[in-house]
C-alpha cells in the first residue's frame, strides 16, 4: 500500500494516487504531532503533494531519491509574514 | 499492473495501440463503441482511457462526458484521439473533462510518452 | 455603462463587421492590398480604442491580429486560408466579449486566458524577420511593445526567486547561451477532475532548471481542488515547453528572459561580492579588459575553503562571462550603461536576433512613441482640464508607461500632464509625426469628443472622419430602437384613422349631422391616403439588402463543407434584394436549415459525385429577387435530389399515409410529404449536429414569417427549393367576419363574393356539403367545425357563405356574420399561438379587439 498510517507516522511508499490525499490529511489533522517517513517515496499526485505543503508536517525521514528538493522548499515558502 | 482503456471503431487502432501499450508494460482492455465501453466501466478501474472521436452513434466527447458521471472516474485521465483538423473539438473534449488529446497519427514515442506522464505507475 | 463606452462599442462594432467582410473576401478572393490594409486600420482602431478602457485581453488579442497583419501587408507573412480563418476567429470573440459589455456581464478576469492563447496562436503564425523578445504572452506586451520599453531588468517574478536558484538557472542558460524560459502555472482549481497531475506535468518539464511551488491560499479546503502556484524555469526551447504545456494552455503563462535580462540580474546579486573579491583584484582585471586574467582568478577565489555556495556559483558564472564575447558585452551594457544605446537595444533582445537592425528599430521605437504620445496629448487637450473626465486614469497610466513615473508624478489634471508630454515631445526632434497620426488619432479623437455631446448613437461628425478614408455614401446613423417607434406610430395611427367611418356614420343620425358626416368621410380619406404613405416610408428605412443575411453563409458553408469532407460552392445572386430589417432574421432561419440540409443529405461526398458523372464540387446556387410585393428566394443544389419512393415508405412507415396511398399517391405529391408534421425524426440526424432539421418545422418559419415555401427535386439532379416571402410587413385589406360571436378576418384579395342562401341551396354530394352557385359548384366549408367551436345554436334558414379562392379553385366557407373590410397592420402569431397554423396573424381593431386572422390555405388542409 502505498499510504500506511502508524500511531506516530504516516509512511508515504512508491507511488501515491490521488486517493490516498483524503487519508493523509484526515490522518495529519487528527495526528499534530504525527511525522511523515517518505523515504521510498518516488511520486505522488499532485493532491497529495498539497496537502503535504499546506498542512507543512514534520518529516521523520525524507525521500532518499534526489527529485524532491523543491518540495522542501514548497514547505517552507508562502508562510513568511 | 495499470490498465488502459481504449475505444476506437477501428480494429487496426485499436491492436495497433494495444501491442505497442502491452510491449511498454501495461494491461490493456478495448471496447468498439461508447455503449460497449460504459458497460465495460461498469466494473473495470482503468488507470487512463484514451477514445476516439469519431464514432459512429455516441462520439468521443459523448462518451467523455458519460464517464465522467461516473463518479469512480471523475480524476481519470482521459485522451481523445482527433485528427489534425478538428481544433475545435479539443477545447470541446478539455470543456467536457478531457484531459488532452492525441493528433492521428500517433506517432509511437508520443503515446508512450504521454501515456507515462500520466499513469506514473505501469 | 458610460456614454464613452456605448459608443466605442457602436463603433468597434462598425470596424468588426467591416474588416469580417473584408476577410471573408481575402478568404474567397486571395489577396488584396486594399483589403488587407484597411482591415489592419479597422483592428488598430479597436485596439488603440479599447486601450482608453484598460481592457487589457481586448487589446493584446487586437494587438496580436494587428501584428499579424502588419506582417502580412508588408509580405513578410504569406496569405493564406486558414489564416483568415484565425483572424476571423479572434473578431468573433471580440464581438463576444462586446455583447458582455453591453449586457454589463463581462468579466475581463476570465478573458485573459482565453486572449493569451488566442493571441498566441495568432503570433505563431507571423513570419516575422524582427522577433519580439518576448515568445510568450505577457500582459504587458500590449502596451510596452509598442514603446518598446528601455527597461532590461528580469521580470520580478524571477528577481523574487531565491539567489540560489536565480544563479541555479542563471548559470545553466547562460553554459548554453539559451535564453531562459520561465513557466508561471497556474492550475484551475478543478483541474483534477479533467484528471490532470499539475505537479508531475511541472516535474517532468524538458530541460528544468528549478520549480517553485507556493500554496495560493491560507488553508485547504478540499484536498480535491488545486490551489498551487506553480513556476518552472527551463532551458528548452520555445516549441519544447509550448509541447509540453499543450493541454494546459489557457492555466500557463511563459515568457522568455533573455540573456541581457539573466546577465542584468546576476550582476544585482553579485556585483557587491565580485568588486571586493581579491582585493579588488579580479574587478581590476576585467577593467582593464584582461578577460584570461579575470577568468582565471574567478576559479581561484571560487575554489576557496571558506567560499558558500552561492559565491561558488558567482565565482563559476562570471568565468563563464569572461570566456564569452557575448556575454562579456553583455556585463559591458549592465556595468557601464552610458556608454552604448544601441548595445542596450540589443541587451534585451535575444541573441537569435539579426543585430544589423538595431538603427532603425530604435527611431522606429522612437516614431511609435511620439505618436503615442501626440495621440494622448489630443486627448487630454479634449478634457477641459476635468480630472474626473473617465478617460483621465487610462491615459495617465499610459503617459506614465511612456515617460516613466518621474516625469508624471506631479500632473494630477490632464493640463498638468498635457504640459508634461508637450515639454518631451519639444525636446526630441519631432520625428515624422505628421503623417502617421492623422490616420490613427482621428478616429480616436472623434470617438471619445462625440459621447460627451450627444447621449445617443445619431453622430453625424463622430461617423464622417473615418468614413472619409472609406468614401462610403452620405448616410445617417440612427438607434433601431427610433425607427422601431415610428413604426408602432404608425401602427396605432392605422388603427385611429379606422374609427373615422364609423364616427362618420354616427354622425349621419343625429339631426343636421349629414353635412358633417360627409366631411369626415371626406377627410378620412386624405388621412387614409397620408397613412399609407407615411407607413410606405417608414418601411422603406427599414430595408435592408439580403447581404445582410447572406453574407454569413459562405463561411458557414465552407466549415460544415469541411467537417464532412465534402467540397461545395456556393454562388450568391441578387444579393442586394431588400427586405424589411425586422423581418429578415425570420427568413435567415429556414433559409440556415435548407442549406444545411442541401449540405448534409443533397450534395453527395466528391467520390460519389465522380462515379455520377459529375464534377467534385457541388454547386448551390442561393438567389433572391423582388416579385411584386414579395421577395422570392431560391435554394438550388445538383446534389443527389430527394427520392420520392423513399419519401413514400418512410412516410408509411411512420404511419403518416395508409398502405393504399402508396399507391395512389404521385411522385409530386409523395416529395410533397416531406413537409408533412412527424415526418422529420431519426432519419434526418445530421451528422452536422445530431438533431434532425424537419421540413415541416421550416415551413413553420416561413408561413410565420408570412410566406410559402415549395419544393422541386430530380432523383440524380438536384433539389431546389422556393420561399415566397411577403417583403414588408405591410398593410393588408382584410374582410371581417363572425363565428360565434368572434371575429375573424381574412385576406380581401382571397374572397370571391358573400353569400347569402337558404339551407336548401345546400346539397350534399358523397358526404360532402356544397353550394351550387350560378352553375359552379363549390365545395362548402363549415368554419365552426374547422374552428373546432361550438355547435351553432342559430335555427334560422339562412346561411352565410363566403365564398374564397385559395389559388386552386373556388371554396365556400360558412359563416355566422358578414362584417366589412378594413385595413390592418398584420401581426405574426407569437408565443403560446404560433404553432397555430390556420392562423398567420392578428390585428388590433380599433375598439381594441383583437381580429385573428386565417391563413386559409392551411385552414383548408386540415380536414
Amino acid at each position: 500500500m502505498p499510504i500506511v498510517a502508524k500511531q506516530k507516522v504516516i509512511v508515504l511508499d512508491g507511488h501515491c494516487e490521488i486517493d490516498a490525499a483524503e487519508e493523509l490529511e484526515q490522518w495529519l489533522v487528527s495526528h499534530p504531532k504525527g511525522q511523515v517517513n517518505a523515504k521510498k517515496l518516488v511520486s505522488a499526485h499532485t493532491a497529495v503533494l498539497q496537502v503535504l505543503i499546506y498542512h507543512r508536517p514534520a518529516f521523520s525521514v525524507w525521500p532518499e531519491a534526489g527529485h524532491w528538493q523543491w518540495l522542501r522548499q514548497a514547505m517552507t515558502n508562502g508562510r513568511e509574514a | 499492473m495499470a490498465t488502459i482503456h481504449l475505444i476506437d471503431d477501428s480494429a487496426t487502432m485499436l491492436m495497433s495501440m494495444e501491442m505497442l501499450l502491452k510491449r511498454a508494460g501495461y494491461d490493456v482492455i478495448k471496447s468498439p463503441d461508447g455503449p460497449s465501453a460504459l458497460d465495460t466501466l461498469a466494473s473495470a478501474s482503468p488507470k487512463l482511457i484514451i477514445t476516439d472521436l469519431n464514432m459512429p452513434g455516441m462520439n468521443g466527447i459523448e462518451l467523455i462526458k458519460n464517464i465522467k458521471q461516473n463518479g469512480k472516474f471523475r480524476f481519470t485521465p482521459i485522451l481523445m484521439l482527433t485528427t489534425e483538423s478538428q481544433q475545435t473539438r479539443r477545447d470541446e473534449a478539455k470543456q467536457a473533462g478531457a484531459t488532452g488529446w492525441l493528433v492521428k497519427p500517433v506517432e509511437p514515442e508520443q503515446l508512450l510518452g504521454i501515456v507515462k506522464q500520466l499513469v506514473p505507475a505501469a | 455603462m458610460s456614454d464613452l463606452l456605448h459608443v466605442f462599442i457602436g463603433e468597434s462594432r462598425e470596424n468588426l463587421e467591416s474588416a469580417s467582410l473584408l476577410l471573408e473576401k481575402l478568404h474567397s478572393d486571395g489577396y488584396s492590398q486594399d483589403a488587407i490594409d484597411n482591415v489592419f486600420r479597422d483592428l488598430h482602431t479597436i485596439k488603440g480604442s479599447s486601450d482608453l478602457f484598460d481592457i487589457k485581453p481586448l487589446t493584446s488579442l487586437a494587438h496580436a491580429a494587428e501584428d499579424l497583419l502588419d506582417s502580412l501587408r508588408d509580405g513578410s507573412t504569406p496569405l493564406n486560408e486558414s489564416l483568415c480563418d484565425l483572424l476571423l476567429e479572434a473578431l468573433d470573440q471580440i464581438s463576444n466579449w462586446f455583447d458582455e459589455l453591453e449586457s454589463g456581464s463581462e468579466n475581463v478576469e476570465k478573458w485573459q486566458p482565453i486572449s493569451t492563447e488566442l493571441a498566441g496562436r495568432i503570433r505563431a503564425c507571423i513570419h516575422a524577420d524582427t522577433d519580439d523578445a518576448d515568445g510568450g504572452e505577457s500582459e504587458q506586451a500590449a502596451q510596452q511593445s509598442e514603446a518598446s520599453s528601455s527597461v532590461s531588468a528580469a521580470p520580478t517574478s524571477f528577481l523574487a526567486l531565491g539567489s540560489q536558484t536565480q544563479l541555479q538557472c542563471i548559470e545553466a542558460a547562460l553554459e548554453c547561451e539559451q535564453p531562459l524560459w520561465q513557466v508561471n502555472y497556474t492550475p484551475d482549481f478543478d483541474c483534477f477532475f479533467r484528471g490532470e497531475d499539475p505537479l508531475t506535468v511541472a516535474t517532468n518539464t524538458p530541460e528544468l532548471i528549478a520549480i517553485q511551488v507556493t500554496p495560493s491560499k491560507d488553508a485547504l479546503n478540499d484536498v480535491f481542488q488545486c490551489h498551487l502556484g506553480i513556476v518552472v524555469h527551463s532551458s528548452a526551447d520555445d516549441t519544447a515547453i509550448a509541447n509540453h504545456f499543450a493541454y494546459y494552455e489557457g492555466q500557463y503563462q511563459r515568457e522568455s528572459i533573455a540573456l541581457g535580462q539573466l546577465v542584468s540580474a546576476f550582476w544585482a546579486a553579485s556585483e557587491e561580492y565580485l568588486v571586493a573579491a581579491e582585493q579588488g583584484e579580479l574587478w581590476q582585471a576585467y577593467l582593464d579588459g584582461d578577460m584570461q586574467h579575470s577568468a582565471r582568478l574567478a576559479e581561484m577565489v571560487g575554489m576557496g575553503e571558506d567560499v558558500t555556495p552561492e559565491e561558488a556559483a558567482m565565482c563559476r558564472i562570471f568565468q563563464l562571462i569572461c570566456q564569452s564575447d557575448t556575454l562579456t558585452a553583455l556585463l559591458e551594457s549592465v556595468t557601464h550603461p552610458a556608454d552604448n544605446d544601441s548595445v542596450d537595444v540589443s541587451a534585451d533582445t535575444p541573441l537569435q536576433q539579426n543585430q544589423a537592425n538595431e538603427t532603425p528599430e530604435d527611431t522606429g521605437v522612437n516614431q511609435a512613441r511620439n505618436e503615442i504620445l501626440s495621440q494622448q496629448l489630443i486627448i487630454l487637450q479634449s478634457m477641459n482640464n476635468n480630472a474626473d473626465s473617465p478617460v483621465f486614469p487610462s491615459v495617465k497610466r499610459i503617459v506614465t508607461g511612456l515617460l516613466g513615473q518621474s516625469h508624471t508624478q506631479g500632473a494630477s489634471t490632464p493640463n498638468q500632464l498635457a504640459n508634461a508630454i508637450e515639454q518631451l515631445l519639444n525636446a526630441t526632434t519631432p520625428v515624422e509625426t505628421e503623417d502617421a497620426p492623422d490616420e490613427l488619432v482621428t478616429p480616436v479623437v472623434e470617438e471619445s469628443t462625440a459621447a460627451p455631446e450627444t447621449t445617443e448613437t445619431v453622430s453625424e461628425t463622430a461617423e464622417s472622419a473615418p468614413k472619409q478614408e472609406r468614401q462610403a455614401p452620405k448616410t445617417l446613423k440612427v438607434n433601431q430602437e427610433k425607427i422601431d417607434y415610428l413604426m408602432d406610430l404608425i401602427g396605432e395611427l392605422t388603427v385611429a384613422k379606422n374609427s373615422l367611418p364609423y364616427l362618420a356614420k354616427q354622425a349621419e343620425d343625429i339631426q343636421e349631422g349629414r353635412k358633417l358626416s360627409k366631411q369626415i368621410k371626406a377627410h378620412f380619406s386624405i388621412v387614409n391616403r397620408l397613412t399609407e404613405e407615411l407607413q410606405s416610408a417608414v418601411l422603406q428605412i427599414r430595408m435592408v439588402p439580403v447581404s445582410h443575411v447572406f453574407q454569413r453563409y459562405p463561411r458557414l458553408v465552407r466549415e460544415l463543407a469541411r467537417k464532412l469532407n465534402k467540397k461545395i460552392d456556393l454562388v450568391m445572386q441578387g444579393e442586394d434584394t431588400e427586405f424589411d430589417k425586422n423581418l429578415i432574421e425570420s427568413l435567415s432561419e429556414p433559409l440556415i436549415h435548407l442549406l444545411r440540409n442541401s449540405i448534409d443529405h443533397g450534395i453527395e461526398a466528391p467520390s460519389d459525385r465522380g462515379v455520377a458523372g459529375k464534377s467534385e464540387t457541388g454547386t448551390i446556387v442561393l438567389s433572391a429577387m423582388p416579385q411584386d410585393d414579395n421577395v422570392v428566394i431560391e435554394i438550388r443544389d445538383d446534389g443527389k435530389g430527394i427520392d420520392a419512393e423513399k419519401i413514400k415508405m418512410l412516410a408509411y412507415q411512420k404511419g403518416i399515409i395508409q398502405e393504399h396511398q402508396l399507391d395512389t399517391l404521385t411522385e409530386e405529391e409523395s416529395l410533397q410529404l416531406i413537409f408533412a408534421a412527424g415526418f422529420s425524426t431519426s432519419e434526418q440526424v445530421s451528422d452536422l449536429s445530431g438533431r434532425g432539421v424537419g421540413m415541416d418545422a421550416v415551413r413553420t418559419m416561413v408561413a410565420q414569417a408570412g410566406g410559402t415555401i415549395e419544393m422541386q427535386s430530380k432523383v440524380g439532379e438536384g433539389t431546389q427549393f422556393k420561399l415566397i416571402l411577403p417583403q414588408t410587413m405591410s398593410v393588408n385589406r382584410i374582410m371581417m367576419f363572425e363565428v360565434n360571436h368572434q371575429m375573424f378576418g381574412i385576406g380581401l384579395d382571397s374572397v370571391v363574393e358573400t353569400v347569402k342562401v337558404s339551407q336548401r341551396d345546400i346539397e350534399m354530394i358523397r358526404n360532402n356539403p356544397v353550394l351550387m352557385l350560378r352553375e359552379k359548384i363549390i365545395p362548402l366549408h363549415c368554419l365552426r367545425t374547422l374552428l373546432q367551436l361550438p355547435v351553432s345554436d342559430n335555427e334560422s334558414d339562412e346561411v352565410c357563405v363566403l365564398v374564397v379562392n385559395n389559388g386552386q379553385g373556388d371554396f365556400g366557407l360558412i359563416i355566422d356574420k358578414f362584417h366589412e373590410g378594413i385595413d390592418v397592420i398584420q401581426k405574426p402569431l407569437e408565443g403560446v399561438m404560433a404553432g397555430f397554423n390556420h392562423f398567420s396573424g392578428t390585428a388590433l381593431l380599433g375598439d381594441g379587439r383583437v381580429l385573428l386572422i386565417i391563413n386559409l390555405q392551411e385552414l383548408l388542409s386540415c380536414r
